[in-house]
């Protein structure tokens, strides 16, 4: 067979392969999994990975509501590894999460205790992803909320953390924030958006 | 005079046999039941009268033992272990388990120790199969030295070894009779809804309105097509309306609202402002713990009374290492639409891939055989119910001694390896309105299952309804017309496989009549068969044109299972109903547990001369009514009067008829790829296989010596490109000769 057939009885297999190409697909279907992926990622079981910007992924423990790790892709290269229905981080670390002893901290009525958690889901907005947790101590609720802007809002890994249900003077301490984050502080109060900037 | 007694001394003088005989008539009260007259040894071997069991996975070793009367008895073992397990044994005593945690005694030869496992109830009648069971799924470098089990009881002479009883003798086989059917049922149409640019492993279907079918892939979208939009000559519409999912595996809709159960997490998938996008995922429930274990998957779903049912299956990566499972693993989960409140309403269940409405509101779900499953099941979920699967120490708080049997034992390989959604028939499937039909995700096809209410209790009886169709099913919705859309899937790594038997396929009843077994219902004394329609004239008395065997299972922690006490089980009588459409067979015993399985001689012939489509049903007799006998009449003159045989038994089968059981859904004789290597020509072909211990690639011969090992150790030289576990250790359910036969078969048949 001359290379000329060869090649093209190549291209005809080729051709022949079930492409899975995406079915007719409204155009800005969210939860795009180029801009986040809901598959474990690095073996947490319950965790998410979201892309910010163009190469930067920040990747949460969902049980826990905290950021795992964040990193940037290798250049040219995805920066999540997909073998089987998990991810796998890839590139390099710009921030690993808190260790597991550290957890969320409410304080109120002059004592601390660590809520129970509980995931409540996330949405897609215009830009950005918003994931939330209850934060449970007997039958005192919290709402806290992560937005997750698509593009770094002030030239950096940037997260925006509130937190709904906190009475006067109570506070709520955020673990795996303060240093290398700016503002170095963990503590979160009032209802607003709080954004925290990781140091370059 | 006085009489003197005669002492036993002279009695010994005069009649020295006499003493002897004495002797002899005293027979023991305890059983000695010793390693070498085990009927099954899997991959281990024997060192003299020792066997040295080093390798857990598809071993199992078991006694069959008779009581003369019922009595409590006490069991113990002889053993060396040198160094502790990590897991312990099981014994199952007919049904019963206790764990043996082993001590380890030192190695020598003066280390022999007998362990008392407790006592149990042994009941007289039936032999009663005791099974010292290793932990599965693992291999230890120094071996458990076991010499013999020791029985002991009260009674002299009670207690007796009965030989292992063999599968009797099966009639031949056809399609449909004693064989996987080769077509589709007559009554089906069906079509292919392929698009072929797409591989669509559906794994969660549900109808939105009267004319919007939705459903999820394994791969995390979501699609809708429009029911008026498919004109059957070009690619189905298929649009994707969400992805990003997290192995869905189960789709309900609710009131408009629309539920996912994902690898971790019950979703709910939410468009606030109606402009067609799910732009929130909400977490409704993951209130139970999960692992990283490919296995883990939440399997769904139903729902009713404002809440979401769905089941999360074991995990199996880790579980041979340490028997480990994440807690509440293998629950039936009842979650609130609104609260996200988690309740666990029955637990035991292995890969409950199917979960659905049965007759009377009933919930059903069909689990996949494996450890803890000597066969399939389809079971009726009721509050606390504990269907059997554990681990060790017992990790799942319904977990108890005596499980809740199946309605329905499907029993591999016969008539189903993987099965998967139960779905009830609507009113538009004429004759099959409420009854049942499930996929198979290895076996293909439909099944068919009828349920009654036994004092109290579902149970009934699977029959062979179609096979003939491209997609291996896995979930199922039916349109408003009763048009049945039924969704394909298939696991592994090999695509082009993947892609044929995915996808999506439109089954219409036709209403067209089939002759074939439509019922089963228990009674005191025997099973009704009913029939689609009437038997020719004077047909069907004659009970010889009913070939009937029994059988139980009986679970332990290895892989699957054999079947116990299989037997041939005798029709006394065969009673046609006056309207010819049902016979009552009296059969000569009914066990309370065990499977009634009945062919119906191919030979019988309903009105006008109408042939069998299908003639073969099991029957689960977990109850057996009181009171209730079947009518036993007698036959009409000379309607017993054939002399043609309805059954030829030409034997010499027996390893085309295992290959079809056990291998023929992964492995084809042609060049048909499934999950498994194709067989065509394997005998003596160099096969390139991987040593998962060095991950060493080589190549070797594929004879006697290589098919042998594979079946008993399946992990040992894999196929290059197929990974660990895929295939079943089926050597633990075979006797040797069994495995030989097996072997020569696929030797021969591989040769074509």
């Amino acid at each position: 067979m001359n290379r000329f057939l060869l090649h093209l009885s190549c291209l005809c297999a080729l051709n022949a392969l079930p492409a899975n190409l995406p079915a007719e697909e409204k155009a800005g279907l969210p939860f795009d999994p180029e801009r986040i992926r809901r598959l474990s990622l690095d073996g947490v079981p319950r965790s998410l990975s979201i892309r910010q910007g163009e190469s930067v992924w920040i990747g949460y423990d969902l049980e826990r509501a905290a950021v795992m790790k964040i990193w940037r892709a290798p250049e040219g290269k995805p920066g999540l590894i997909v073998p089987d229905f998990t991810t796998r981080s890839s590139g390099e670390t710009l921030h690993k999460g808190p260790a597991k002893e550290e957890r969320w901290r409410w304080s109120r009525d002059g004592k601390t205790v660590e809520p129970a958690i509980r995931y409540l889901g996330c949405t897609q907005g215009d830009g950005h992803f918003i994931l939330s947790w209850e934060l449970k101590d007997g039958e005192s609720i919290l709402t806290l909320r992560e937005r997750v802007a698509f593009d770094s809002v002030e030239d950096g890994v940037t997260r925006q953390l509130a937190v709904e249900g906190l009475g006067e003077g109570e506070e709520l301490h955020a673990p795996g924030l303060g240093k290398g984050w700016i503002p170095d502080t963990t503590i979160l109060t009032g209802a607003g958006w709080h954004s925290f900037v990781l140091q370059p | 005079m006085s009489r003197v007694p005669i002492s036993p001394f002279l009695l010994a003088l005069l009649f020295p046999g006499a003493v002897l005989a004495a002797e002899k008539v005293t027979p023991p009260t305890s059983l000695d039941l010793p390693a070498t007259v085990i009927f099954s040894k899997g991959p281990n071997r024997f060192v003299g009268d020792v066997l040295e069991i080093t390798k857990g996975r598809g071993a199992t070793i078991g006694w069959y033992v008779r009581a003369g009367k019922e009595e409590e008895v006490r069991v113990s073992v002889e053993y060396i272990c040198a160094k502790p397990l990590n897991q312990a044994y099981q014994l199952s005593f007919d049904g019963h388990d206790r764990f043996w945690n082993v001590e380890p005694t030192g190695a020598d030869d003066t280390a022999w120790t007998r362990a008392d496992l407790g006592t149990f109830r042994l009941r007289s009648g039936l032999p009663v199969l005791i099974l010292l069971v290793p932990p599965t799924g693992t291999t230890y470098p120094h071996p458990v030295r076991f010499r013999r089990l020791i029985i002991e009881g009260t009674t002299p002479g009670n207690l007796a070894l009965v030989t292992a009883p063999g599968d009797p003798p099966a009639p031949d086989a056809s399609p449909g009779f004693g064989e996987k059917l080769s077509s589709r049922h007559p009554a089906l149409e069906s079509v292919d809804l392929r698009d072929e640019s797409l591989t669509l492993r559906i794994s969660g279907m549900t109808m939105r309105g009267e004319d919007e079918l939705l459903f999820t892939t394994w791969d995390g979208d979501l699609y809708r097509v429009g029911l008026d939009s498919l004109d059957e000559k070009s690619p189905p519409p298929f649009e994707k309306i969400a992805r990003g999912l997290s192995e869905p595996m189960g789709l309900a809709l609710s009131e408009g609202r629309l539920f996912v159960t994902e690898k971790n997490e019950a979703t709910e998938l939410i468009d606030a402002d109606g402009d067609g996008f799910f732009e929130t995922y909400r977490c409704v429930s993951h209130d139970w713990p999960s692992t990283m274990d490919y296995h883990e998957y939440l399997f769904g779903a139903v729902i009713r009374d404002g809440h979401l049912f769905l089941s999360n299956s074991v995990g199996m990566a880790e579980r041979g290492k340490d028997n480990y499972q994440a807690p509440m693993r293998g629950s039936v989960v009842k979650v609130h639409l609104d609260t996200g409140a988690t309740t666990f309403i029955a637990g035991g269940l292995r890969t409950p891939d199917g979960m659905g409405e049965g007759p009377g509101g009933s919930l059903l779900i069909t689990d996949n055989q494996g450890e803890w499953l000597p066969s399939n099941k389809l079971v009726h979920v009721t509050e606390g119910a504990f269907f059997n699967f554990r681990s060790i120490p017992p990790w799942h708080p319904l977990d108890r001694p005596v499980a809740t049997p199946p309605a329905v034992w499907l029993p591999q390989g016969e008539i189903a390896s993987s099965p998967t959604e139960p779905v009830l028939l609507p009113d538009s499937w004429g004759p099959y309105a409420g009854h049942v039909v499930f996929g198979d995700v290895t076996y293909g096809g439909l099944q068919r299952v009828f349920l009654e209410e036994v004092r109290g209790e579902l149970q009934g009886a699977v029959f062979r309804f179609s096979q003939g169709f491209r997609h291996l099913f896995h979930r199922f919705a039916f349109a408003p017309n009763g048009d049945l859309y039924a969704g394909g899937i298939a696991r592994g790594k090999d695509m082009d496989f993947i892609h044929r038997v995915s996808g999506l396929t439109r089954i219409r009843y036709t209403g067209g009549t089939v002759f074939e077994p439509l019922a089963s219902r228990l009674r005191s004394n025997g099973l009704e068969i009913e029939f689609t329609a009437p038997l020719a004239p004077d047909e069907g008395w004659n009970p010889a044109a009913y070939h009937v065997a029994h059988w139980g299972y009986q679970p332990t922690q290895t892989y699957g299972g054999q079947k116990v006490r299989h037997r041939t089980g005798g029709v006394r009588s065969a009673s046609v109903s006056a309207d010819r459409r049902r016979v009552f067979l009296e059969l000569n015993e009914l066990v309370p547990g065990e499977v009634v399985h009945v062919r119906v001689s191919p030979a019988i012939t309903g009105e006008g001369g109408k042939k069998l489509h299908a003639g073969e049903l099991w029957y689960t007799a977990n109850r057996i009514p009181e009171g209730e006998p079947g009518e036993v009449l007698p036959p009409p003159a000379g309607a017993l009067s054939g002399t043609d045989a309805y059954f030829q038994f030409s034997g010499g089968d027996t390893g085309r008829l295992l290959f079809q059981s056990y291998c023929a859904a992964c492995h084809s004789l042609d060049d048909v790829k499934l999950a498994g290597p194709v067989l065509r020509g394997i005998a003596g072909s160099k096969r390139l296989v991987r040593d998962p211990a060095t991950g060493e690639t080589r190549e070797i011969e594929a004879d006697a010596a290589y098919l042998r090992q594979s079946i008993l150790e399946p992990n040992a030289l894999l196929a290059e490109g197929y990974p660990e576990n895929l295939m079943p250790p089926i050597g633990a359910i075979l006797s040797e000769k069994q495995v030989d036969e097996l072997v020569e078969f696929i030797l021969q048949a591989g040769k074509r």
